[in-house]
């Protein structure tokens, strides 16, 4: 049944978008997932934290300055209406990275207060990887340090984005979908069962799909590849 | 003659003085404790890092074991919030990560590797303390906590200073807490080491 209404809602939605909006209609749609599923010597011995922690950081400092998106043109979404109110969230946990010739894991901390989401992977010596700054309007990429790339740290904020803003849905609408747009990546989100069941992430270029679960989520592109799959406490 | 005494006790008091006030200086102090540290050639110990940052109300939490062997293996082995391994040899550094009952390489930067190996080195040949890069100062609230403050000002960039706080008997370090200059830090709290001898077999993921 719900299966049916989740596909009534697709079909309405994909209507709307061909003959509402131009770029929609462009835009790569996913279908939705299927419904009901769930020291050594010396001061060497002093510093030996120290020393690990100093050079990435150090190293960090002088990689990449702040960088924002830029802005898209301006368009409205099918259905701009925010159903949700931001909601105090805290997660902690690690993610797997897929990069280009290997995987790699972080830690990864996810907070936010008052419409604002902090992101941030850090590495096991606590050399901040990547961190990112959501909110309404805008989406900052503070810094980013090798291995990952800027390209993966932003990709990490959308999923850190869509995943707080999942938490803000509200789950009574069951099987309604919903859709909200941050600089031109547009979120939908599928429910069902009173459980976001997956989002997907659409930019002008590439589509994302994030399953989600109790305690997890993984980021998939168009392909069904992982890019990203994170664990939280 | 009643000269000569006066000259003597006069040089006793200097060199007394001079010694006494040798003794009081938190670099002398800070000296003294190292030098007891570098008496290990073996070194293992249970920590627990904490990373704070400003945008983030709490911090994150991870705990491992360290070991290190002269003159320069270093094993950093992490169990919680997932288990990996960095190992450092001269002038290589490796990442590990455990996942489905083995250990899988990860990527690690070459120039850090190169980076951190050479300031290792550079302690066990003996120049730290010839060019020693902080300022230091005692904690007077607690006698052997040191706070370390960098020279260099792209290191100032990095991090206003440096806490570390020696065991009562001086024989390890429990606590080191480096803060950063937004209020951020990272701070490490040591268990009580053992300094039995680590086979080299120990420093491999095998």
């Amino acid at each position: 049944m719900d299966k049916i209404i989740i596909n009534n809602i697709y079909r309405a939605t994909k209507y709307l978008c061909d003959k509402g909006n131009p770029i929609l209609s462009s835009i790569l749609f996913l279908p939705p997932s299927p419904c009901g599923r769930g020291a050594g010597g010396e001061v060497g011995c002093v510093s030996l934290h120290t020393i690990f922690t100093l050079i990435p950081l150090l190293l960090f400092s002088l990689c990449t300055a702040p960088t924002k998106q830029k802005q898209p043109p301006a368009y409205t979404p099918f259905n701009s209406a925010r159903t949700h109110q931001p909601k105090s969230i805290n997660l902690q946990g690690h993610c797997t990275l897929h990069l280009a010739k290997s995987t790699m894991t972080a830690q990864f901390m996810l907070e936010s207060d008052s419409g604002t989401i902090n992101s941030a992977l850090i590495d096991e010596l606590g050399v901040p990887l990547a961190i990112i700054t959501a909110n309404d309007s805008v989406l900052t990429l503070t810094k980013h340090f090798p291995p990952v790339t800027k390209q993966r740290a932003l990709l990490f904020g959308h999923l850190a984005n869509a995943l707080a803003k999942s938490f803000w849905i509200d789950k009574t609408n069951n099987g309604i979908l919903q859709k909200e747009e941050l600089q031109g990546v547009t979120l939908q989100y599928y429910l069902s069962q009173n459980n976001l069941d997956s989002l997907a992430i659409h930019t002008r270029l590439k589509s994302y799909k994030q399953l989600v679960n109790s305690n997890s989520t993984t980021l998939l592109n168009n392909k069904l590849d992982t890019l990203c799959s994170c664990l939280w406490e | 003659m009643t000269i000569q005494i006066n000259r003597i006790l006069l040089s006793l008091l200097l060199v007394g003085f001079h010694i006494f006030a040798k003794d009081q200086t938190p670099e002398y102090l800070f000296s003294k404790a190292s030098q007891k540290l570098g008496t290990h050639k073996h070194f293992q110990a249970n920590f627990t890092q904490y990373r704070s940052m400003q945008l983030f109300k709490k911090p994150l939490v991870s705990q491992g074991t360290i070991s290190f062997s002269y003159p320069d293996k270093i094993k950093f082995h992490y169990k919680k919030p997932f288990e990996s391994i960095i190992l450092l040899n001269n002038n290589s550094m490796e990442r590990y990560r455990f996942e489905q009952g083995s250990y899988v390489k990860q990527p690690s930067l070459e120039i850090v590797a190169k980076a951190i190996t050479k300031e290792v080195l550079t302690y066990f040949n003996g120049n730290f303390s010839n060019n020693f890069p902080y300022d230091v100062s005692l904690d007077t609230t607690t006698a052997n906590r040191f706070i370390l403050f960098p020279k260099s000002k792209m290191a100032q960039t990095i991090f206003s200073s440096m806490e570390i706080l020696f065991s009562t008997e001086g024989d390890y370090v429990k606590e080191i807490k480096l803060n950063e200059q937004n209020g951020d830090y990272v701070h490490i709290i040591h268990e009580i080491p053992i300094f039995d001898s680590l086979p080299d077999k120990h420093f491999t993921v095998d």
